[in-house]
């Protein structure tokens, strides 16, 4: 286990250049129910990556599998340098947020403590007990103001509206201080104006903060306007568009 | 299929000595003398009351404390959410907690306690616990995979991630211990049979000395009690 913990520390000292990678991957329900296979990506840090696709090409499937939720069938990930087997150690766990289509939210809390649930790993005392630091309060309600939700930030999320919730779980992502957001369709339900800010948002942590983001997505339009790079996942096969 | 059927009940009817006239017009007799003390003595209303009054605390101390214990037992029992062998180990005491009828663990703890209201709030705990932790574990289970890896990608300490569970889920683990409390009321009642305290036990013992007015006025204050609860606790229910 030391070396192995050496070997991540050298490989993220000097193989960092990518804030995810992920080699030769394959996956399949079984031996002769092959989802992809031989899928390469590699997302720069500050990037804004689309990945696009039909439903049940499997893009959900690799999302998860860059998150550690799944293990692929072959093929490696790296994350920030770190090669992932299955579920990632709690160090690197921190650095990344996963941001699922159902959105991942905790339903009967308010917007703020779901946002400040991203800080109780660093304070677990005080989370149990709902006893957050004023510091904690001040930036998550910084973050709620930066995309425009702090008014609602004693709402229960299970009143607001799906753009709301959207917004929530980026703030969430944001707390964390994650340097890569793995988003599951974050605009698929969204009219045309909130999806434009949603993804502005996303945006705007690339740009800002040199955070990478993995989104996968339908709407073209969406993807060549926000997008730095898109691929597209079909017929088994992760394809480059731009 | 039909005339099968009533050939076997016809046949199982001889054998238990129910195909008797004199055992029919007994149990008619009997049936007249006991409908005749069928009135409410309402000298005994404020006994029922306080009677009702000490089933209501029974069930509310064992939906409570079996609540509390199920809660911790329930998050490590799911899975998914802890380790398999810890799962299967908590689900086989919860098993055993609820399989055995709460009027078994009524008279162990009679023998333990001594008769009296004790017995029976010890054993409703352990009966709800058992329970509301299947309850629980199942409202968990049901929780979405991604939502799981959602908070997982916190990083969240254990006892935090059962916390933001139990709020996501709140509303159900509510209804499930609002229906529970219900379960309890009803059989906080019967637990009086075997001495483990409540409404039960008085009536019981009105029955002994063939004092069917006193326990009838007992079973109908119980009665239009448990109606009561149940109205409060589906009202509170529909509105959450």
């Amino acid at each position: 286990m030391i070396v192995q913990g050496r070997e991540d520390a050298i490989e993220e000292t000097v193989g960092s250049m990518y804030a995810v990678e992920a080699i030769d991957l394959a996956y399949g329900y079984n031996n002769n129910s092959i989802l992809f296979d031989n899928v390469n990506l590699a997302v720069e840090h500050g990037k804004s990556i689309a990945i696009m696709g039909r439903s049940g090409s499997g893009k959900s499937t690799l999302l998860r599998i860059i998150n550690g939720a799944i293990r692929p069938s072959r093929g490696s990930v790296r994350i920030l340098g770190i090669r992932v087997d299955g579920r990632y150690n709690n160090g690197l766990r921190k650095r990344v947020a996963y941001i699922p289509q159902s959105l991942g939210l905790v339903e009967n809390a308010t917007v703020l403590e779901n946002v400040l649930l991203a800080k109780a790993s660093e304070s677990q005392v005080r989370a149990l007990l709902g006893l957050w630091k004023k510091e904690y309060i001040d930036e998550a309600m910084g973050i709620l103001k930066s995309i425009g939700l702090h008014e609602k930030a004693r709402s229960k999320v299970n009143r607001l509206s799906g753009g709301e919730r959207q917004r929530v779980a980026i703030a969430r992502a944001l707390m964390q201080g994650a340097e890569v957001v793995l988003a599951d369709e974050p605009v698929s339900n969204l009219d045309r104006d909130n999806a434009h800010s949603i993804l502005d948002i996303f945006r705007r942590m690339s740009k800002n903060n040199s955070r990478s983001s993995l989104i996968v997505m339908h709407d073209k339009a969406l993807a060549e306007e926000y997008a730095d790079e898109a691929y597209l996942l079909a017929d088994g096969r992760l394809a480059r568009l731009w | 299929m039909v005339w099968a059927l009533l050939l076997i009940a016809v046949i199982l009817a001889y054998f238990l000595g129910l195909i008797d006239l004199d055992s029919w017009l007994k149990a008619s007799r009997n049936l007249s003398t006991f409908a005749s003390d069928l009135y409410i003595r309402v000298d005994l209303l404020p006994d029922a009351l306080h009677a009702v009054g000490e089933t209501f605390i029974i069930a509310l101390f064992g939906t409570v404390v079996g609540a509390l214990i199920s809660y911790p037992l329930s998050a490590m029992s799911a899975q998914g959410v802890t380790a398999r062998w810890l799962s299967l180990a908590i689900r086989t005491v919860s098993n055993v907690l609820r399989t055995v009828p709460a009027i078994f663990w009524g008279i162990l703890f009679v023998v333990m306690f001594g008769p009296g209201n004790v017995a029976g709030a010890v054993a409703l705990a352990l009966y709800t616990a058992g329970y509301l932790s299947k309850f629980f574990y199942e409202t968990f289970e049901n929780v979405n995979k991604e939502h799981y890896e959602a908070l997982g990608s916190l990083a969240l300490p254990w006892m935090v991630m059962a916390k933001a569970l139990f709020k996501h889920t709140e509303k159900q683990m509510v209804s499930h211990t609002m229906f529970m409390f219900e379960y309890n009321l009803r059989t906080a009642s019967i637990l009086g049979i075997v001495g483990a305290g409540g409404i039960g036990y008085y009536i019981t013992q009105y029955v002994s000395i063939l004092n069917y007015a006193a326990a009838f006025t007992f079973f109908m204050v119980i009665l239009l009690f448990v109606f009561l609860v149940d109205g409060v606790s589906y009202i509170i229910r529909k509105k959450m």
